[in-house]
């Protein structure tokens, strides 16, 4: 099986999420704000647990999150990475 | 996982939190700051209010959206009971369906019903694990909130409880109340897009916010700009 497992994607999103909130003095109420922004729908402590892996969260929230960052850390050359950036199939690897 | 922060940091930021707090005129307007988000945040809800309390567990300061629920939630130290109180108690959520079928409160619910207020959803406000005050919410009718109201007020008082820990006095409390209010106006032109996108594509939630996601990602646009352009449809792009 190609395609990386949930799991997986879900750290290999967090790692990225993390590195450009860091490297953009983007702080986690200001995330969480603009996360919930965009439509959000968990709390702060949550995405605090999914920045330190210690919950995978659903693919929506993670690309929800990536966006929410991207979005404050704007001009920043490093972008956090979607869901669909980070599986081996690509976009395309649906089913 | 572990929280690093160690017995004698919780207990100063804590009471750093409580002693703002303490500081009344510009705490009672943060506070009644936070009640309007509430309000706003649950359609449904007719009126709101947020109750902080001290080191002693004791109400000090206490803000509505009215004076109904003001005089309701008054009412429920008076005669000690309330889902307020049992919310705080158990450190849960509670919710009143009908008011006039409640016997957990009987006192109570009788003013309740008398005041004209059918339902009531009531979280505490947790902060680094202890207990800074409660949020609630009212409404005229019986069976107004669901467990999708559940979810958004327990979403709020999370969202307050930080924002009183991060806050370094009251009038910082307010400035961020205020982002709240104005991050609740955008979310939900957001959630209309998705409702519209939903309909047109036959889709479930999930996927059209994926859809929206992936759509202003391809657009380098923020997603606000897109979703009120899909919300508005003076230039829906039709998604």
């Amino acid at each position: 099986m190609p395609v990386a497992d949930e799991a997986t994607i879900a750290r290999v999103q967090a790692c990225g999420l993390a590195t450009v909130l860091e490297a953009a003095g983007v702080e986690l109420d200001g995330l969480w704000l603009q996360y919930f922004r965009l439509g959000g729908d968990l709390g702060v402590m949550e995405v605090e647990a999914y920045l330190h892996h210690a919950l995978v969260l659903p693919a929506l929230q993670r690309d929800l999150l990536a966006c929410a960052c991207n979005e404050l850390a704007e001009g920043h050359p490093r972008r956090a990475p979607y869901a669909a950036d980070c599986s081996p199939a690509g976009e395309a690897g649906a089913g | 996982m572990e929280s690093e922060v160690s017995a004698m940091e919780l207990t100063t930021a804590i009471a750093h939190v409580q002693r703002m707090l303490l500081d009344a005129p510009a705490a009672t307007a943060a506070v009644a700051r936070l009640a309007e988000v509430a309000r706003e945040l649950i359609p449904m809800a007719t009126g709101a209010g947020v109750t902080l309390v001290d080191e002693h567990g004791q109400p000090r300061t206490t803000a509505a959206t009215d004076p109904a629920v003001e005089a309701l939630d008054r009412l429920q130290y008076e005669l000690g009971q309330g889902p307020c109180l049992t919310a705080w108690d158990t450190v849960s959520m509670q919710r009143v369906d009908d008011t006039a079928e409640d016997t957990r409160w009987p006192e109570w619910a009788k003013a309740a019903v008398a005041t004209g207020l059918g339902s009531v959803l009531s979280t505490p406000l947790v902060f680094r694990g202890q207990e800074v005050g409660a949020i609630k919410v009212y409404a005229s009718g019986p069976h107004a909130f669901t467990e999708h109201e559940e979810h958004l007020l327990e979403l709020l008082a999370g969202a307050a409880a930080t924002l009183l820990g991060a806050a370094q006095d009251p009038g910082e409390i307010h400035r961020l109340s205020t982002s709240l209010k104005f991050a609740l106006a955008d979310r939900q032109v957001v959630l209309i897009a998705v409702g519209i996108l939903m309909e047109r594509h036959q889709i479930d939630r999930e996927a059209a916010h994926r859809l929206l996601l992936a759509e202003t990602r391809r657009r380098e646009m923020p997603v606000i700009v897109l979703a009120a352009c899909v919300a508005g449809h003076a230039d829906d792009p039709r998604l």
